[in-house]
């Protein structure tokens, strides 16, 4: 027997091979994606056609059906899996692609307010997270990947955070577990949630991008609600996703600081490293499409091309979801999660309630003046971005206008874009705590108040220096009174 | 028993991550459309 161990060298894989590797995945997504499209399509008018009561169930839901059918019955065969693990490269795309829908101005306006309501809920989410792992008593670094998981942006996160902070893969496993199995929760408890509480498609885009932990499962409970819904959500996440390298590198130093992890040497290095690239793609051709690069139906196309790439990522999280597995990961951080998550999702709903209105649709539907109440109470309560006093009846009108403009406007990308660009205004003008009125906000009325009134001053003044009479008192004139000529 | 184990370095190279590819497949599809190879995808 020789004594010598003979290491078998391991030849790489040839990238032709590598690509005919992914291929069969690829199919299988194509196909349960493009079923779940038949189904939509079918189903519905199936049953219209036979009189049956049958809700409208979206593609969007279909094809995560049949993928959590698959994987939950006869499990994703080997050779499907490396293709079916390429459903993020197709999100990523489609993110990228959904860009050319958004024009610069929206991003800037809409990335403000998202920008604040993230780094709220970062950071009233990781400090809950860490306190109910130390109440929990889980290990201090499984706490800290459930607290980027669930503050951040799920998956990506966890997996960057470990190699900063040298967690073990155990920990990141039950972390990982966690965070899917909860964002397949909310994956169908948000719809409902939403539609339950009459939540307009910007207050559920926003609440879902900054609620739910992966791009996948935010995209997709975006777009189970409605299209402007999902686009609202993918900007509000990918804002989250931004804020990735930032929380990595903050937990890097502290657990380096305490000895339990390297230290970070070039911090510019690292945040870029950490920072997703796709968000850059996604800003690019958002300025491509603001300078006209595209025309409207490049716009269209591109759009089109966006949605088979979701198509493709929503098969991928159906099929990637196997719930025997997460049983196996245990209970107790899964129980963490899933009180963080019901937490930070009502926290957020309060942050959205505060930041654009209510949302309610509007209506003499109980409910809706229910839910309104609710609001009533989160605002009242958190008073963080609005003003409460005379705050819902202009953020209801200004969203039932928004939702019937979405609603006329919604197969047109460019007039859609111009009703959220209106809406957009009329959300900022309500985030600042301007009452709107009559589309135009109470400072806009007191400008245009404030120089009818200078208006009307020059015009006295040219009575005086003509020799006109004008008394003193009517030197200022009030601007509801008629101008004189 | 002795064990001998030759450690081999292995070459990196110039790799890049699944943005960036996400990244490159989705500007070269805006490219395909802008510049009229795919005139119209349907829905």
């Amino acid at each position: 027997m020789s004594d010598v161990i003979t290491v078998p060298q391991v030849r790489p894989v040839q990238p032709v091979l590598r690509f005919l590797r992914v291929v069969p995945g690829v199919i299988l997504l194509a196909a349960i994606g493009y079923a779940g499209k038949l189904l939509e399509q079918n189903v519905g008018a199936y049953a219209k056609a036979h009189h049956w009561t049958f809700p409208n169930i979206e593609y969007v839901l279909w094809a995560i059906v049949l993928g959590l059918v698959i994987s939950n019955t006869v499990d994703v065969p080997e050779i499907f899996r490396t293709g079916v693990a390429t459903y993020e490269f197709w999100l990523k795309a489609g993110i990228v692609l959904l860009g050319s829908r958004f024009l610069l101005g929206d991003i800037l306006k809409l990335g403000g307010i998202s920008l604040v309501l993230v780094a709220v809920e970062i950071t009233g989410s990781i400090a809950f997270m860490t306190f109910l792992g130390r109440l929990f008593r889980l290990k201090p670094k499984l706490t800290s990947l459930l607290a980027v998981g669930s503050a951040v942006c799920g998956v990506s996160a966890i997996i960057a955070t470990k190699g900063a902070i040298e967690a073990d893969d155990e920990d990141s496993s039950f972390s990982i577990a966690a965070i899917l199995a909860l964002g397949a929760l909310a994956l169908f408890t948000f719809p409902v949630i939403g539609h339950f509480l009459h939540l307009s498609d910007r207050a559920y885009g926003l609440w879902a991008g900054l609620a739910v932990d992966n791009t996948a499962e935010a995209t997709a409970a975006g777009a189970l609600y409605s299209d402007a819904a999902s686009k609202l959500a993918v900007l509000v996440k990918s804002t989250r996703n931004a804020m990735i390298g930032f929380v990595v590198l903050a937990y890097a130093i502290y657990w380096a600081s305490r000895g339990q992890a390297q230290s970070v040497g070039n911090k510019a290095a690292f945040l870029w490293q950490k920072f997703p690239k796709f968000v850059l793609g996604f800003l690019l051709i958002s300025v491509l499409a603001t300078y006209h690069f595209f025309n409207k139906e490049q716009i269209g196309a591109l759009a089109n091309l966006s949605r088979w790439a979701f198509l493709l990522t929503f098969a991928g999280v159906g099929l990637r979801t196997n719930f025997r597995e997460m049983r196996k990961q245990g209970l107790r951080p899964f129980a963490v999660g899933a009180i963080g998550e019901v937490v930070i999702a009502v926290f957020t709903l309060g942050l959205v309630a505060g930041a654009v209105g209510d949302g309610s649709h509007g209506g003499s539907d109980p409910r809706a003046a229910a839910s309104t109440k609710v609001s009533s109470v989160y605002v009242a309560s958190i008073g963080l971005f609005a003003r409460p006093r005379g705050f819902f009846e202009s953020a209801q009108s200004a969203v039932k206008g928004h939702n019937r403009a979405a609603r006329e406007n919604s197969k047109n990308s460019h007039d859609d874009r111009q009703a959220i660009d209106v809406d957009f205004q009329r959300g900022l003008q309500i985030a600042a705590g301007r009452q709107v009125v009559n589309g135009k906000s109470e400072e806009k009325e007191r400008k245009e108040d404030h120089w009818k009134n200078r208006h009307q001053e020059f015009a006295c003044l040219g009575h005086l220096i003509y020799g006109f009479h004008s008394s003193p008192s009517s030197n200022r004139i009030r601007a509801d009174r008629p101008t004189p000529s | 028993m002795s064990g001998e184990a030759k450690a081999v370095k292995k070459g990196n190279g110039w790799r890049l991550s699944l943005d960036a590819w996400a990244v490159l497949v989705a500007f070269l599809a805006a490219l395909l459309v802008r510049f009229g190879v795919f005139k119209h995808v349907p829905w």
